[in-house]
């Protein structure tokens, strides 16, 4: 049973080490955001995903040391607890990190959007055959 | 003409009152039915665009208030934040690139790079919200 505890403390130890990994990414991508710097954005877009799976890995094998055994693990409360409140404050983090990153996300697609449909209004929009821009496109 | 100098003409044509015949004038302006019939309400927002657009990818495009009901507003307004310190960090570099007669944005080639920096913040949205899933996870989560 000491060993299960130990391992399964280890497990959580992992997690909260994951999560804070996912929250200084996300701040890095954020600064890459701001630079424009699409190239940056994306390697640390492809660490977060490698991180999550990383979570969602240990999210599973936290589940199957659990379900091993029926005992709760709450004999050493000491060590557990001190793991608790670290995941709670780094899960805070990562909340907060998340929104954050969300909105400046949300703020430049909103922009990127709009630039693109004036982009490709102007490669649709009608000019009539005796426009000063046909007579131009004509005279080529 | 490049695509700022269309967005540039148009503004021209709704702001300037000497060519505001020109909003209804096909033949000079190539303008849709429905802008032109909108007149003098489209302004407003031809300026914004314009203003945007001019930014290219600089730091304006996050300037940039687009009303968005979805908005978490404390996120919204600390990011308002990173982006003006952002800003004032940045805009020494900026002057000096200006000093030095470098353009913003060269429009030509603007249009592909909105393109596939579109591309990566799709990409990146979609981690954001597997990192949601996680976050929740560790909200809920019992130990």
């Amino acid at each position: 049973m000491k060993l299960s505890i130990n391992t399964y403390n280890e497990m959580l130890t992992r997690r909260v080490q994951a999560i804070r990994a996912v929250t200084q990414s996300l701040g890095e991508s954020r600064q890459a955001l701001l630079s424009r710097d699409a190239d940056r954005l994306q390697e640390f877009t492809a660490q977060q995903q490698m991180l999550c799976g990383e979570v969602d890995f240990v999210d599973a094998e936290l589940k199957s040391v659990r379900s091993g055994s029926e005992t709760a693990f709450q004999s050493e409360s000491g060590e557990s607890d001190a793991i608790a409140e670290q995941m709670a404050a780094a899960g805070a983090e990562l909340v907060h990190a998340y929104k954050v990153n969300a909105a400046l996300l949300r703020r430049a697609r909103r922009a990127v959007n709009v630039m693109i449909n004036v982009a490709q209004s102007e490669a649709n929009a009608y000019c009539s055959p005796s426009s000063y821009r046909s007579l131009q496109m004509g005279d080529v | 003409m490049a695509a700022h100098d269309w967005v540039m003409a148009r503004l021209d044509s709704t702001v300037n009152p000497d060519n505001s015949l020109r909003l209804t004038t096909p033949k000079k302006t190539g303008l849709s039915l429905a802008a032109a019939a909108s007149g003098g309400s489209i302004s407003g927002k031809m300026r914004d665009i314009s203003s945007l657009w001019r930014s290219g990818l600089s730091a304006n495009l996050l300037c940039t208030n687009i009303s968005d009901p979805f908005t978490d507003e404390t996120a919204d307004l600390e990011v308002q934040n990173i982006v003006a310190r952002f800003f004032v960090q940045s805009a020494e570099l900026d002057g000096r690139r200006n000093r030095a007669g470098i353009q913003a944005s060269q429009n030509e080639s603007e249009i592909m790079k909105l393109v596939q920096f579109q591309s990566v913040l799709q990409t990146s949205a979609r981690a954001l919200a597997k990192i949601a899933r996680v976050s929740s996870g560790s909200a809920k989560r019992e130990l």
